[in-house]
């Protein structure tokens, strides 16, 4: 039997050092080798007349060198070799930089391949840098040729040789890792001949092939997967059945505001769940501003009320305290009793909380990953909210969900995936989704513009910062990079601070920071202590800075639509219009 | 950009994102959580999609536990990817 977990250093042409490079990427061994798939193809099969070549296209040519290859240098490091070939149609020249070993390889008798990106301009046929080999050899060309993504300083030809020298050892030899009779019933590929062609397709028939296979597992493991967690929540386990006779619209009429009709949609099923003996496990998606929290408070009264403890996750510790702040606000004639636990209290007075907590006197515990720790121990845990859970992050609500017995579990997030693919890719979970804003709410007013405005758009900031407001910047790096031609935090931070705003209190945050001062900033921003926070995304979805109605987002196209729309949702949520810029280089 | 200036619904925008990116990305950033694919796009791949959740379906009503001998290596498959993130 072969060795998968092979250390990848081990593998013929590695070597500690490459080791090193193909780790980067996520290589460490042998079966992370072969299931690194190609980024795309290219055709290097068919050769064609240097004549039929039209510009920008990669083309793969057949031809004799004609004369020489000539060596010029241009300043004192650049060498340019230039070679003209010709086949029965028309020259083509060649241009390599850099390669000056380049000079004595070609043989004015023999005919090459050449395969590269050709230009055509005023009938002048040019190709640069091509990969090359003898008419007869068919190792770079000759074939459809596997292109990997993200190789850092491994060349294409490097990373190609070490996985077909990965495959050579594996070759024929794989275990089957789907059963006969699936593989028959649906025409797939067996393991073996699917790695092999998705590497080394010998034809782009068989590439779909092997492509189709190698889809098929990865869909059919994860739906499998989702579906035997949904089962073993549901089948096993009797949770509770919170009482019929405590009403939702008991807090529900004390709210100074009305709810949706989505929230009310939503609350029902909910209460359905609760008052079932089937432990609940819901899923709850909601637009930032929807009103998920007040659904999860409504949720926990009745829990309360029903005679149990609920608690609510939340992935931040200000998020945790906001969530404090609302129920407190909201559950402060009720007799409830909420508490926070988070990572910063003091020992004395979380030891205290774990107390009460035990004894019972707590009834609606809102705190961080802290919760999770093994010293917190509830009287009678009855319901368990995850605020912006991740998927898969199932360890964690069973994690939580053991401090009780089978408590009723709401995942609450604000990342609205499409209602076809949520009922597949949440498969163990029942869905519940609120499709409406509040109608007091404004709509957010989104501007596209370009770098020319700039003047306007830092006028318009101080205008507001003059008024009382506050504003976010949002760059996608966090420092200069070569490679990448974007705006980063520092570079807007120094700018904003030295130049442009320097009369305002600019302040940066960014993912590399410690959290301790990540929450220090936030807290400062939040209590209105910066005029204007340069951050990268790490701005919590969810943060509360009412105050704040701008959010300038530098070179928006990196970001996708979705991570954009969440972004705008943690400008003002309330009260205050929101104006909201993107500067994007066209 | 016509699409995040015009509209607020967080659901068309997903729906249009997803549309324009492909699954790829739009779930390989972590805000999903859901696990990268190496080579599925759940865009692309619908079709496969729910040709095998049909068929997820059928053999987890018939074998919950994937505990018969046929489905051994379904069993065996699971675990491996997904071992680190749930148990059967």
């Amino acid at each position: 039997m072969i060795d998968l977990k092979k250390d990848i250093k081990y593998i013929k042409g590695v070597g500690p050092n490459r080791a090193t490079l193909l780790n980067k990427l996520g290589i460490y061994t042998l079966k992370d080798l072969i299931t690194y798939f190609p980024r795309e193809y290219e055709d290097r099969g068919n050769s064609k007349n240097i004549s039929e070549i039209e510009d920008g296209q990669e083309a793969l040519i057949c031809a004799y060198p004609v004369g020489r290859m000539n060596e010029i240098k241009i300043r004192g490091n650049l060498t340019l070799c230039k070679l003209v070939v010709r086949d029965e149609t028309a020259t083509c020249q060649i241009t390599w930089y850099n390669q000056p070993y380049l000079k004595n390889v070609f043989k004015q008798n023999i005919r090459y391949k050449f395969y590269g990106k050709v230009s055509k301009k005023y009938g002048k046929i040019e190709m640069q840098s091509p990969v090359y080999e003898e008419e007869q050899s068919n190792k770079n060309t000759g074939k459809i040729i596997p292109i990997y993504p993200l190789t850092y300083n491994l060349s294409q030809n490097v990373i190609r040789k070490i996985i077909e020298n990965g495959l050579n050892e594996v070759s024929g030899k794989l275990e089957e890792t789907l059963p006969k009779y699936i593989l028959d019933e649906y025409k797939l590929y067996d393991y073996n001949t699917a790695i092999k062609e998705i590497h080394f397709p010998n034809s782009f028939a068989n590439f779909n092939l092997a492509k189709k296979r190698l889809v098929f597992e990865e869909l059919f493991s994860m739906q499998l997967a989702l579906l035997s967690l949904k089962n073993k929540y549901e089948v096993k386990k009797t949770g509770i059945e919170f009482s019929k006779d405590v009403k939702m619209s008991e807090i529900i009429d004390t709210l100074p505001f009305k709810l949706t009709k989505a929230q009310l949609r939503v609350l029902e099923e909910i209460d359905k769940d609760m008052e079932d003996s089937k432990p609940m496990n819901r899923l709850l998606q909601g637009d930032v501003g929807s009103g998920k929290t007040v659904v999860a408070l409504i949720a926990a009264y009745k829990a309360v009320k029903s005679g149990y403890q609920a608690t609510i996750m939340a992935p931040t510790a200000i998020l945790a305290s906001q969530h404090l702040e609302t129920f407190n606000d909201i559950l402060k004639d009720s007799g409830i009793r909420c508490e926070l636990l988070i990572s910063g209290i003091s020992k004395k007075k979380k030891e205290n909380i774990l107390s009460r907590l035990e004894n019972g006197e707590i009834d609606i515990l809102i705190g961080t990953h802290a919760i999770l720790e093994e010293n917190v121990k509830f009287n009678k845990l009855g319901l368990v909210v995850t605020d912006e859970q991740h998927r898969f992050g199932v360890r964690q609500r069973s994690a939580i969900a053991l401090k009780g017995k089978n408590p009723d579990v709401l995942v609450m997030t604000a990342t609205p995936i499409p209602r076809t693919l949520a009922l597949i890719l949440y498969g163990d979970l029942d869905i519940s989704i609120i499709d409406e804003l509040p109608p007091n709410r404004k709509k957010i007013e989104t501007y596209a513009v370009t770098k020319g405005m700039e003047q306007r758009v830092n006028n318009f900031i101080s205008k507001n910062i003059e008024e009382g407001r506050q504003c976010y910047v949002v760059c996608p790096l966090v420092e200069e990079n070569d490679e990448i031609d974007a705006k980063s935090v520092m570079e807007i931070y120094e700018n904003y601070k030295n130049n442009v705003f320097s009369n305002y209190r600019v302040e940066y945050l960014h993912g590399k920071m410690k959290s301790k001062e990540k929450e220090e900033i936030m807290e400062n921003f939040k209590n209105g202590n910066i005029d204007i926070l340069v951050s990268t995304t790490v701005i919590e979805v969810g943060v509360n800075v009412p105050n704040s109605n701008i959010m300038v987002i530098e070179n928006a196209e990196r970001f996708g639509l979705a991570q954009l729309h969440q972004l705008r949702g943690r400008v003002g949520r309330r009260r205050i219009s929101i104006i909201l810029y993107f500067e994007i280089s066209w | 950009m016509k699409v995040i200036s015009s509209t607020n619904d967080g659901f068309v925008i997903s729906e249009k994102d997803l549309e324009l990116r492909g699954s790829g990305e739009f779930f390989g950033t972590k805000q999903h959580g859901i696990p990268e694919f190496k080579i599925a796009n759940l865009f692309e791949d619908i079709g496969i999609l729910k040709l095998v959740q049909g068929l997820a379906i059928q053999i987890i009503q018939k074998d919950p536990l994937l505990e018969k001998r046929e489905n051994e290596l379904l069993k065996k498959l699971v675990n491996d990817k997904f071992k680190d993130r749930i148990e059967i």
